[in-house]
């Protein structure tokens, strides 16, 4: 029987680059896959995906060698032969918009098909009831939000009628409902036979793992690992680690207890429930957490009674009263939409409170120096202004505030070192990867140095290897007296790194305010800002329901009864 | 963020095709161009707020708001005009200021035509779908895929918004003075804005680009249409009923074909 997918010794190189991204990959995709394409940041997900759908080398050209085989058709030397038969969603769905309405967005692609009207009409209908969008069926798709116009992408997708389904970090923007959504979408679609096999790529896969039934890691566009979850997650922890991947918690605890050595062989947690029921037999003592001892606190800034809207009568912050202390790393969370960013804006003074006060450091935030509070944006691109090379981008505040030569060239070796950018400081910031695009947007704040330094989103695409030097450097700063915050969706990173937690509801309010210990431990607020506790805190919460403080990140959880070889 | 102001309805304009509309509009601007009295741009401008009420069924206020805006560029060609008009009437003088009656009614023209021209653009704006334009012109016998690279550019007017405001944000945390410093510290400051502007352009680009050719765009020369473009029987005499009026304006203000048929001009008289 022919393969839905078949790449044989498949090799491409970017136009102008000499060595190649894809590397002699090869393997077959059936019927039924629901596959998870892991990789460091990198490592060529994306290039292998954009392959797969006939779009490289087609669009940019390069050099490729090897098969690719879609229903057995070479899809390399007839690009256009099977449009439709695979269909790809890329990560930022909204550069992939390209129609008005959510109605016109998914008809776009049966009417270039040429398909009859009411063919057209009936994929309409069908995408429509699938994703779950039949109610903002005419809304305009721009006035949507970030998990809705996701789900309007892949039912754009959906409306080629794939057999398969490339999904290209689709969760990664999103806040853990909107991630829900879309996976229960998918998982429905692959169980009603809507489509035939799915391709996921991620950097994080333990809200996937409990859908998959293939892994396939590459690295340095070679395939290192390719197998079933038990196999490739339950047996490869340290490898997986090694090549900068996120594991897994409930696996890495997996591994951490010995279960796969231990007769579990060819078994994998795939999520809290599965490990709690392993763990449940065996009786482990809940672990004794020390709780830091509350430090003097010196205040840093302080909002007072804050409000702001972009538009008359529509709040999009209502009575923000905070006061953040010196060497504090805080993270500010909710869901997508709740007015995190614009909070943050305010506290850099970019914006002016309608209501209330902004102080830091007792002045009036828009009456600071500039530098005094960093801002790091989400995307690393819009923070770039000197094209000419990493050492004049980093220069550039400096000398914009009348720093003298001798000092510039000082913080800026000073940054450059920081973070391990000095091989290429006359390289172009835009031709840097987006590891390294991510370090110099953070390092053109701190060259400055700020006492307040504002991140939205910092880890956002990023490996665990560079998720990890990123806020071990951050870490490094709060210790000597910076204050950190960070716009985050992942409650993982903050449960490592953050001391306090302060959660935007729904109303633009604060809805909690104190360490991710207690918001892990406090399900009303989590269940009404939809936001959910890390696999580790979860498991906690579910072995020992009535102890009290309880672990929240795999390493504390380790400490549990010194058990680790129990079978 | 409001991308286009198109607002749903069911009105006669609403009702009428983008081409019959565009064809108005030019008549309008026609209209409004050889006009150079006042009292007439004043009078074409009310109908145009009449048509707009009941022919648009679009709130007077609101237009009038929005028309205000750029009412206040008006006042200041009025005051030029006035003061700057060689030649001309003094209609007073406190020292070297001398404005002219001649150049007051040439400023309020000029003003009251932009305002007219500001009052039709919205009026189509409002009742214009913007599917239904691209349609036209692919009707009109524009390539289907160069109509839809326009029209996917409209799509990202707001995401280029939101771009421009980031960069503006970011460059201020970077200690880049948003505002003062004299014109050549503008020009910098435009180059700096303009670099991650258009990095972030050509990327979205990129991107829709990708997403458009894996869903088969341009596959083959046509495409299927489900929408129609609809031209009403009576748009042909809507459209008809503004040449005729531009006509006999023209004839009798301009022409003064009444005067020619119902007076003698004296200079003409026989001796």
């Amino acid at each position: 029987m022919t393969p839905l997918l078949c790449l044989q010794h498949l090799t491409y190189y970017y136009p102008q680059s000499t060595t190649p991204s894809l590397d002699d990959i090869s393997f077959e995709i059936g019927p039924g896959e629901f596959v998870l394409l892991m990789g460091a940041s990198g490592s060529s997900k994306t290039t292998l995906l954009q392959v797969i759908a006939g779009l490289l080398p087609y669009s940019v050209g390069g050099r490729i060698k090897g098969n690719v085989l879609i229903e057995g058709t070479d899809i390399i030397r007839t690009p256009q032969a099977k449009r439709g038969v695979v269909g790809l969603v890329l990560q930022d769905p909204e550069s992939q918009l390209v129609s008005l309405t959510v109605e016109d967005e998914i008809r776009f692609g049966p009417e270039n098909l040429l398909l009859p009207r009411e063919e057209v009409n009936t994929r309409l209908e069908w995408a429509l009831d699938r994703c779950r969008l039949t109610e903002i069926r005419n809304a305009f798709v721009y006035a949507l939000s970030g998990g809705q116009k996701q789900r309007i992408v892949i039912a754009a997708g959906l409306a080629m009628k794939p057999r398969l389904l490339c999904l290209d970090g689709p969760t990664t923007n999103l806040d853990p409902m909107g991630t829900h959504e879309v996976m229960k979408v998918t998982q429905e679609l692959l169980r009603d036979g809507s489509v035939e096999s799915v391709i996921i790529s991620s950097n994080k896969v333990d809200g996937l793992l409990p859908y998959a039934t293939r892994i396939i890691v590459i690295d340095q566009g070679k395939v290192v690992l390719d197998g079933k979850p038990e196999e490739v997650i339950g047996q490869y922890v340290k490898e997986l680690q090694e090549l900068g991947l996120f594991v897994p918690e409930m696996a890495r605890l997996f591994t951490e207890y010995h279960f796969s050595q231990n007769g579990s062989r060819g078994w994998l947690p795939r999520t809290v429930s599965d490990m709690a029921a392993l763990l449940e037999t065996k009786n482990l003592a809940a672990p004794h957490i020390a709780v830091e001892p509350k430090t003097p606190v010196i205040s840093i800034a302080a909002l007072n009674h804050v409000s702001f809207g972009y538009t008359p009568g529509k709040k999009v912050l209502r009575d923000i009263s905070l006061t953040i202390q010196k060497g504090q790393f805080l993270a500010v969370v909710g869901q997508n939409g709740s007015g995190k960013t614009t909070l943050m804006n305010l506290l850099a003074g970019l914006r002016e409170p309608q209501s209330g006060s902004i102080l830091v450091d007792g002045i009036n935030v828009r009456d600071l120096r500039p530098g005094t509070v960093g801002y790091v944006f989400q995307s690393p691109d819009h923070q770039f202004v000197d094209p000419t090379s990493v050492w004049n981008e980093l220069a550039f505040g400096l000398k914009q505030l009348k720093y003298s030569e001798e000092m510039i060239n000082q913080r800026v070796t000073s940054v450059l070192e920081l973070f391990g950018l000095q091989g290429i400081k006359d390289t172009i910031p835009y031709d840097l990867s987006m590891g390294q695009k991510r370090f110099l947007s953070v390092a053109t704040m701190l060259v400055l140095q700020p006492k307040i330094l504002i991140l939205d989103e910092p880890t956002t695409g990023l490996d665990a290897r560079l998720t990890t030097k990123l806020m071990t450097i951050l870490q490094k700063l709060v210790e000597e007296g910076m204050t950190v915050i960070q716009v985050s969706h992942d409650m993982e990173q903050i449960a490592q790194y953050c001391q306090r937690v302060v959660v935007i509801g729904s109303e633009g309010n604060i809805v909690f305010d104190d360490t991710p210990r207690t918001l892990f431990a406090n399900q009303p607020v989590l269940q009404s800002t939809m936001l959910e506790a890390p696999p580790a805190s979860r498991l906690a919460q579910t072995l020992w329901p009535n102890h009290s403080p309880l672990p929240i990140t795999v390493e504390e959880f380790q400490l549990s009864g010194g058990n680790h070889a129990t079978t | 963020m409001q991308l286009l102001d198109y607002e749903h309805g069911d009105s006669l304009l609403h009702r009428i095709s983008p081409i019959g509309k565009f064809l108005w509009g030019v008549i309008v601007l026609l209209w409004l161009f050889m006009m150079f009295d006042p009292l007439h741009v004043f009078v074409l401008g009310v109908v145009i707020f009449v048509l707009a009420k009941w022919g648009a069924g679009l709130p007077i206020r609101k237009l009038m708001k929005t028309t205000m805006l750029v009412g206040i560029a008006s006042i200041s060609i009025l005051v030029f005009q006035s003061l700057f008009y060689k030649g001309g009437t003094k209609i007073f003088q406190i020292g070297f200021i001398a404005p002219s009656y001649e150049g007051f009614m040439m400023g309020l023209a000029i003003g009251l035509r932009i305002l007219g021209i500001v009052a039709s653009s919205m009026v189509i704006a409002k009742t214009t779908d913007p599917r239904d334009i691209f349609l036209a012109v692919v009707r009109m016998g524009l390539p289907y895929k160069i109509a839809y690279g326009l029209f996917t550019a409209l799509r990202f007017i707001p995401l280029l918004q939101h771009d421009a405001q980031t960069i503006m944000d970011a460059q201020f945390v970077r200690g880049i003075a948003v505002k003062g410093g004299g014109v050549s510290n503008w020009i910098k400051r435009f180059g700096h804005f303009l670099v991650p502007l258009i990095a972030n352009s050509m990327r979205r680009g990129d991107q829709s680009a990708l997403a458009a050719d894996v869903r088969a765009f341009g596959l083959y020369p046509t495409r299927t249409y489900s929408r129609d473009l609809v031209i009403p029987s009576f748009e042909k005499w809507f459209v008809l009923f503004w040449v005729v009026a531009l006509v006999i304006y023209v004839l009798v203000f301009q022409q003064n074909i009444l005067g020619a048929v119902f007076f003698t001009h004296p200079d003409v008289l026989p001796q």
